[in-house]
């Protein structure tokens, strides 16, 4: 993504650039051509190397003072004065970052990497705000909707009888609009803003020069698998036709339930950019709950979000994105379930070890509960003695997991003491300078703390191990 | 024998159709006058006095590309900000001079060139855009630009086009990005007046 910053960064440095102010207004012109010819004969950066300036142009002296303080306290740990001096400088890299539009969402994911950080150096607050930052597409108006869908299609009218130029909602790369199709359906139509892909691409790689430093320590393979994962999570989430088929997929598991919805997909209206779907009518949480729902009709939709998460596991898929806002409480009672970018299939292998810890848990094993855990840290034997604590709090952390699970009757899910101690449990780990762990792993906890997070502000009770007897075992 | 007008209307019209043929066919650069002459089957002499060199040729062109363009961009009264109408407009523009992306290097070059030094045949393109950007800051209450104010438009116009023509990108997608931010830089400019 080509950045106003980007394109002066093309025009002659600031000393031999004219003196806008000084010229008389008759010259102007001239002086402007001076620029033009410039431009016109410098490329134009927008690679990576363009784009890493741009990032490290902003907050070059934040990111690399702090790299630089962040591999020293790799081996020994900073006075106080350090310590304050290394915060400041991080406050202000910070607010830099939460203005650079694009970069957010790469911190964001980021943010996701640092709790699992090598550094127990690593202030709290850091991991605090990385993970608060958010993908945040800038608005589009009108004219630039319109603009894209022409991109997009040859001929968008032959398509769309009608769409409503305001936005329903925000999207993390784009915005959603309905629309009616020629064909007379109304639909719910998905559109990035134009290059995001491109631009989130630039900044992973330009992120990736960043943690160059880490290169030579023990544990940066374990980082960059990590990284990978990132980086092949967010791609896909860019390509709305590899969106659109797995809302098929979603589908076709879930269909049986007639509670559950997912949106059909318009196949000639989407594009890797333009996502059209069948518009699901209903209301988001927040104004479901202001109609005092009664507790019946709450367990019902917790049991219905429980169930959907459950079914798509037990055919071997993640669904990561469990935010309110991709829960539509529907007429009937029905739940709709939308947003599938980030769906993930598990591999063989993954699924083996997942089943492997689906018996340890249901045998009770704490030896290979453990054990399993071990693995899943990519833990030697050696390791998890020297590491101990962190295995500790990550044994913690399943056993909290399945808590409700286990728990034979309705899990109380509005209790918040849950979630609490599931963000204490976060905190520790986030302490420890062990850094790698499967990178299904990253998916697997957000899916895991998510979809409570969302029953808690349901304020519901589920009985999971009904559910899961109802819905068929694991095997 | 006298040629008509007509006639000399007629000549003109082949020209540019020869030309945009080879242009996209064996490519701006590699095509010449001489080219164009033998396509249409006149002495290159003869050529000349209709266009005076190649550049004419495509800023002919891209004008003749751009008049619906004009109309098209009279919409722009349903758009509401000044971000927005530019946006609109640039984009139209963008839009109808697609097929001459790749060599629109000399364009910018001969028509966005300062006033005097503007060759007569770049003027009626040079003022129908000048028209409309001015036509849209008009109609949000920009009516005297200073000199400065237009000079910041004219930077991220051209800018905006020469990104354009070395976009890689899907659709030249990122250029949309581009033109949306500088116009919302624009009008931000102008309003923190
Ligand atoms: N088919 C649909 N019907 C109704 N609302 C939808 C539909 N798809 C998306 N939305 C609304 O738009 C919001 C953003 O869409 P989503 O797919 O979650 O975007 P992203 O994941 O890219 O941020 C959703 O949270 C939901 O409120
Ligand atoms: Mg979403």
């Amino acid at each position: 993504m080509p950045t106003i910053s980007e394109l002066l960064a093309a025009l002659p440095a600031e000393q031999d650039r004219p003196d806008l102010s000084s010229l008389p207004s008759a010259s102007c012109e001239s002086s402007f051509q001076a620029l033009t010819d410039r431009i016109a004969h410098r490329r134009t950066p927008t690679g990576m190397f363009a784009r890493t300036c741009s990032v490290t142009g902003l907050t070059a002296k934040l990111a690399l003072a702090y790299g630089a303080y962040w591999i020293r306290s790799w081996y020994k740990t900073g006075d106080q004065q350090q310590q304050d001096l290394l915060e400041t400088h991080l406050r202000s890299a910070l607010q830099t970052l939460e203005t650079a539009g694009y970069l957010r969402g790469a911190f964001a994911k980021l943010g996701q990497l640092a709790v699992c950080a090598p550094d127990d150096t690593l202030p709290a607050a850091w991991i605090e705000t990385m993970s608060r930052l958010q993908f945040q597409a800038p608005p589009m108006h009108w004219s630039l909707i319109r603009e894209q869908l022409r991109n997009e299609f040859d001929d968008p009218d032959a398509i769309f009888a009608e769409v409503d130029p305001t936005p329903i909602a925000a999207a993390s790369l784009g915005q959603v609009h309905i629309a009616r199709l020629v064909s007379g359906e109304t639909v719910a139509v998905k559109i990035q803003y134009p290059g995001i892909s491109r631009a989130i691409r630039s900044d992973l790689r330009a992120l990736k020069m960043l943690f160059r430093p880490f290169q030579s320590h023990a544990q940066w393979q374990g980082l960059r698998d990590l990284f990978d994962e990132l980086q092949t999570g967010l791609e896909a989430e860019t390509n709305y036709q590899q969106e659109a088929s797995n809302l098929q997929t979603a589908k076709d598991v879930l269909e049986h339930d007639e509670q559950i919805v997912v949106p059909n997909v318009f196949p000639n209206a989407t594009t890797r950019r333009v996502l059209t779907m069948e518009f699901l009518q209903g209301e988001m949480l927040e104004s479901f709950l202001t109609k005092n729902p009664t507790q019946e009709t709450r367990n019902h939709y917790g049991r219905l979000i429980s169930k959907a998460s459950y079914e798509l596991y037990r055919h071997h898929l993640l669904y990561t994105d469990s935010h309110p806002g991709n829960y539509i409480f529907m007429k009937d009672q029905r739940l709709g379930v939308v947003d599938f970018g980030n769906l993930r299939r598990l591999s063989e292998r993954e699924w083996d070890f997942h089943l492997a810890v689906n018996h340890a848990r249901k045998t009770n094993d704490q030896g290979a509960i453990r054990q399993l855990c071990q693995q899943s840290l990519l833990m030697s034997n050696e390791d998890a003695d020297r590491h101990s604590t962190h295995l500790d709090v990550v044994v913690k952390m399943f056993d909290l997991l399945n808590e409700p699970i286990l728990f034979e009757g309705e899990f109380d899910y509005g209790d918040p003491t849950y979630l609490q101690r599931g963000g204490e449990l976060f905190s520790q780990a986030s302490k420890s300078r062990w850094v790698k762990q499967i990178p299904a792993n990253l998916f697997a906890h957000r899916m895991n703390f998510q979809i409570p997070a969302v029953l808690l502000k349901l304020k519901c009770r589920v009985n999971m191990p009904d559910l899961i007897r109802e819905c068929g075992m694991i095997r | 024998m006298r040629i008509t007008s007509a006639e000399k209307q007629a000549t003109r019209e082949r020209i540019l159709k020869a030309a945009k043929t080879l242009f996209k066919g064996k490519g701006y650069g590699s095509t010449t006058t001489r080219d164009i002459a033998k396509e249409v089957g006149i002495a290159t002499g003869t050529m000349f006095n209709y266009f005076p060199s190649k550049e004419s040729i495509v800023v002919e062109l891209v004008h003749a590309a751009s008049d619906s363009g004009s109309l098209q961009s009279q919409q722009h009264g349903e758009a509401n900000s000044l971000a927005e109408n530019l946006f609109q407009v640039v984009a139209n523009q963008l839009r109808q001079w697609k097929a001459f992306r790749t060599y629109f290097g000399p364009v910018i070059e001969v028509a966005f060139a300062p006033p005097d030094q503007l060759a007569d045949y770049a003027k009626p393109l040079r003022m129908d855009v000048s028209e409309q950007l001015s036509n849209v800051l008009a109609s949000h209450g920009v009516d005297k630009p200073s000199s400065l104010d237009m000079q910041v438009l004219w930077s991220l116009y051209v800018g905006v086009l020469t990104f354009w023509i070395a976009d890689k990108s899907r659709k030249q997608e990122s250029t949309l990005a581009l033109l949306d931010q500088s116009t919302q830089m624009f009008a931000n400019w102008i309003s923190s007046k």
